[in-house]
């Protein structure tokens, strides 16, 4: 399973996908893609963004042991993953963390991509703070 | 007191009467002669005031076990004549067990206890008084507290022939103490330097000669061997602390678990977020069993928030 996994300043560097370049690379049959964004308000108040702090070595060995996990798991069902989340601070409406999976099928590609993003909010040692709008 | 000689303790069948009840009988262990061998050993407290107290001890423990079901349990091997001389001012029913409880000294790897002899008797419901020689990090006591607890006593007591006055790293405290003495190296009276001078019948101070270090000659205690800790705190435990990094010093072998009740009592405000907090050691989540090296890097902080 070919595998990436990145962390630093926003703005992500996100690669071209199947939405934008095609032949696609590698012979999949889907490729999903997956941004989380800030939302500009936090409990109907307006913000400005969000700092990421990362506890960065620790995050990037998770990150990996959740790819360990979805290539048992789905094991030649999942042919890539690649994952990107931004450390410091990303200004409302930019995405902070991206996501890609590719895979023969769908299924296993909609699962993957599910756990990963569960896995990523349980274990990756990353935390948020707020800033608000003055 | 008789002076001189060595006499051994009167008996019923020495005095000539069968049927005198028992009594605990002053002990005389070369009273005249301090028996002092070696000049490096200066003495500290005398024969006669470690007597006086061991009775008052055998009288106060009397008072309070008698009529009940009570166990004493000794840890080998500095208590021994401490045990021997204790229960001898103790005239009721008791039962006596031994532990044997050794932490590896320098040149070994691990530092973890290490149980030479394990509890044999029986003490489910019954009274246990453990006895040990001397109360210093507590790191030994807390060991052998854990697991008479696990036989589920009715009580248990710490009785302890001297306590030090340095810091402890484990909450487990002295119920009697003998004497409490300052931060000094002593030998005597069970107590040794590398399995020698337990049989002073006093306790003495062991000063070495100029240029010689004590530290690490003495496997079973009194050097407690320290690992160092390097400490991290991530999100607001940081604001907490005061502290993104700290150093901390704890005995070898340590857990996790261990470890961690201690950071709680040295940073309080943390203390209350201790059932969320998450640990990791390195890299990875840790499990609270595991134990410490010299040179982890432990982490602690709040639930995750990635994405």
């Amino acid at each position: 399973m070919d595998r990436e996994v990145r962390i630093y300043p926003s703005p992500l560097e996100i690669p071209p996908g199947p939405s934008s370049a095609f032949p696609v690379d590698i012979p999949i049959g889907s490729s999903i893609e997956f941004s989380g964004c800030v939302r500009p308000t936090e409990n109907g108040q307006s913000i400005e963004g969000i700092e990421y702090e990362c506890f960065t070595p620790m995050a990037l060995h998770q990150f990996g042991l959740i790819l360990d996990e979805i290539e048992n798991r789905w094991n030649d069902q999942v042919q890539r993953v690649w994952i990107h989340h931004a450390s410091g601070f990303v200004s409302a409406s930019h995405p902070s963390v991206w996501a890609r999976v590719d895979s023969a099928h769908r299924a296993a590609g909609f699962q993957a991509i599910q756990f990963l993003l569960t896995a990523m909010k349980a274990k990756v040692p990353i935390w948020k703070k707020v800033h608000f709008s003055p | 007191m008789p002076s001189g000689g060595d006499k051994m303790p009167t008996s019923p069948t020495e005095s000539g009467d069968t049927n005198a009840p028992y009594s605990p009988s002053p002990i005389q262990i070369n009273a005249g002669d301090p028996m002092n061998f070696d000049e490096r050993v200066k003495p500290m407290i005398s024969c006669e005031e470690i007597q006086d107290r061991v009775q008052a001890l055998g009288a106060e423990l009397t008072a309070r076990y008698q009529g009940k079901d009570l166990v004493i349990i000794g840890i080998l091997n500095g208590t021994l004549l401490f045990m021997a001389d204790l229960i001898r001012c103790m005239p009721m029913d008791l039962t006596l067990d031994f532990v044997g409880v050794s932490s590896y000294g320098s040149g070994m790897e691990s530092g973890k206890l290490n149980w030479t002899k394990p509890l044999t008797s029986s003490l489910a419901s019954r009274h246990v008084l453990v006895v040990e020689d001397i109360l210093e990090t507590g790191q030994t006591l807390n060991a052998v507290v854990n697991e008479v607890m696990t036989h589920n006593p009715a009580t248990l007591s710490v009785c302890v022939l001297l306590s030090k006055n340095v810091p402890r790293k484990f909450t487990v405290q002295a119920d009697y103490t003998g004497f409490q003495i300052e931060d000094e190296f002593v030998v005597g009276y069970g107590l040794d330097l590398d399995g020698q001078y337990r049989n002073l019948p006093f306790i003495g101070i062991f000063t070495p000669p100029d240029g010689h270090d004590v530290g690490g000659k003495s496997p079973e205690r009194q050097q407690d061997r320290l690992i160092r800790i390097h400490l991290q705190f991530w999100s607001h435990f940081k604001d907490l602390t005061g502290a993104d990094k700290a150093e901390f010093e704890i005995p070898e072998g340590s857990t996790i678990a261990e470890l961690a009740a201690m950071v709680y009592s040295t940073w309080s405000q943390l203390s209350e977020h201790r059932h969320s907090a998450l640990i990791a050691i390195g890299n990875n989540y840790a499990q609270g069993s595991y134990q410490l090296k010299d040179g982890d890097t432990v982490s602690f902080f709040p639930p995750v928030q990635g994405g």
